[in-house]
C-alpha cells in the first residue's frame, strides 16, 4: 500500500473579532486621553535634579501661578465633587482663597478616607510658578503645618 | 493590497443578455490591523507614562508642647539668606554674611560640610556631620530660590556621599535643613555684608 500523502491545508483565519476588539480598545483609549480636563492654571515649574515621581493617587494638588492665585485640586472625582460641589466634578480644580485652604484640605482628607478606605492617606503636592513670590508658598506651608501635614512634594522639571 | 478573487465571468448562452457575475472581494486586512495595534499600544503606553517629577521635603510638626527643643551649637548652623532683591548671602555661626550665588553654593555647602565633619566628634562620618542649614527667604523673593537652594543642598550631599564612599542606607549622610522666616534682624545682618 502506498503512503497516504498529507494534504496541505491553507489556513484562513477570520480576523474580524480581533480587529473589533482592537478598534474598541483603540477608540476607548483615544477618547479617555482626550477627555482629560485642560489645565486651568498656567504654571512654569522650577527645575531641580530630583528624580522622584509623583504618586498618581491620593493627591491634593495646590497650584500657585505667577499672579499668586491658589488653585486646589484632588485626584478623585468623588472627593472633588464633595468638597467643591458637583459642578466641579469634571473640572481641573477650583481657585481658592488662602483663608479657606485649611478647611478644604481637612475636608478633602476626610472625604478621601471615606471613599478609599482607612489606608488612603493624602499627600499634598505644591505646583508653584518659579516666578511666584516665596511669601505665598511659605503661607501655604504654614497652613499645611497647622493641618499636621509634614511631607510636601514640590513639582519640578528635571534639570539637565 | 486588495485581491480580487472569485469566479471569472462565465458566458452563458449565446446572444442572450449577459448577466453580470458577482465578484467576491477579499481584502487583506493585515496592514490595517498592524496600524490599529500600533496606535493601540501607543495610546496605552502614553496614558500611563505622564507622571511629573517632584521634590519631597519634610516640614516639622508645629505642636510646640510635646517636643522638647534641641540645642545646637551656633557654629554648627549655616544660614542661607535670600533678600527681597533675590541675592543670596551665607554665614556660619555668628560671622558676618557673605554674598554668594547659586553657582557657587553647592561647592560652598560641600566645603562647609567637610570642615564640619573634620572638626566633629563621633564614631562615624554621619555622627561627625552636625551642620544644619537654616534657609531664610524673604516673602518678596522668588519661590524659584527655595527649590534651587534645596536642590543644590541635595546635590552637595550626594557629592559628599560619593567622596566619603558612603553607599549603604544607614551610613549615608542626609541633608539637614530648616526654613525660618526672614525678619528685620536678618535684613540688618545682611546689610553688614556690604
Amino acid at each position: 500500500m502506498s503512503k497516504v500523502k498529507k494534504h496541505r491545508v491553507g489556513v484562513q483565519l477570520d480576523m474580524t473579532p480581533m480587529v473589533d476588539v482592537a478598534f474598541l480598545l483603540l477608540t476607548f483609549f483615544m477618547l479617555t486621553t482626550t477627555f482629560k480636563p485642560p489645565e486651568e492654571v498656567q504654571v512654569t515649574v522650577p527645575d531641580s535634579h530630583s528624580q522622584l515621581k509623583l504618586p498618581s493617587a491620593n493627591v491634593i494638588t495646590l497650584s500657585i501661578n505667577q499672579q499668586e492665585e491658589i488653585w486646589m485640586d484632588v485626584d478623585a472625582q468623588v472627593v472633588r465633587a464633595a468638597i467643591f460641589g458637583i459642578e466641579y466634578a469634571q473640572k481641573a480644580g477650583k481657585k481658592v482663597k488662602i483663608e479657606e485652604l485649611q478647611n478644604l484640605i481637612t475636608r478633602a482628607r476626610f472625604k478621601n478616607l471615606e471613599v478609599r478606605g482607612a489606608s488612603a492617606a493624602m499627600r499634598v503636592v505644591l505646583k508653584a510658578d518659579k516666578d511666584a513670590d516665596y511669601g505665598v508658598v511659605s503661607d501655604v506651608i504654614d497652613i499645611l503645618q497647622k493641618s499636621k501635614i509634614t511631607t510636601v512634594n514640590f513639582i519640578t522639571n528635571l534639570e539637565k | 493590497m486588495a485581491e480580487v478573487g472569485g469566479s471569472a465571468p462565465k458566458s452563458r448562452g449565446k446572444g442572450k443578455k449577459k448577466k453580470k457575475a458577482r465578484i467576491g472581494v477579499r481584502l487583506d486586512m493585515t496592514p490595517m490591523v498592524d496600524v490599529a495595534f500600533l496606535l493601540l499600544t501607543f495610546f496605552m503606553l502614553t496614558t500611563a507614562f505622564r507622571l511629573p517629577q517632584t521634590m519631597e521635603i519634610s516640614i516639622p510638626d508645629d505642636s510646640k508642647d510635646e517636643v522638647a527643643p534641641v540645642k545646637i551649637a551656633e557654629s554648627n548652623i549655616m544660614q542661607i539668606r535670600v533678600t527681597p532683591d533675590n541675592s543670596i548671602y551665607w554665614n556660619q555661626g555668628n560671622a558676618t554674611p557673605n554674598k554668594t550665588d547659586l553657582k557657587t553654593l553647592r561647592g560652598l555647602i560641600a566645603e562647609r560640610s567637610e570642615k564640619n565633619i573634620a572638626g566633629g566628634t563621633g564614631a562615624t562620618t554621619k555622627d561627625k556631620f552636625k551642620l544644619i542649614i537654616l534657609i531664610k527667604i524673604d516673602k518678596k523673593a522668588k519661590y524659584d530660590h527655595m527649590i534651587n537652594i534645596v536642590d543644590e543642598l541635595d546635590l552637595a550631599i550626594v557629592d559628599l556621599n560619593a567622596k566619603y564612599k558612603l553607599t549603604e542606607a544607614g551610613v549615608r549622610l542626609s541633608p539637614r535643613f530648616a526654613f525660618a522666616p526672614f525678619t528685620e534682624v536678618d535684613l540688618k545682618e545682611v546689610q553688614k555684608a556690604k
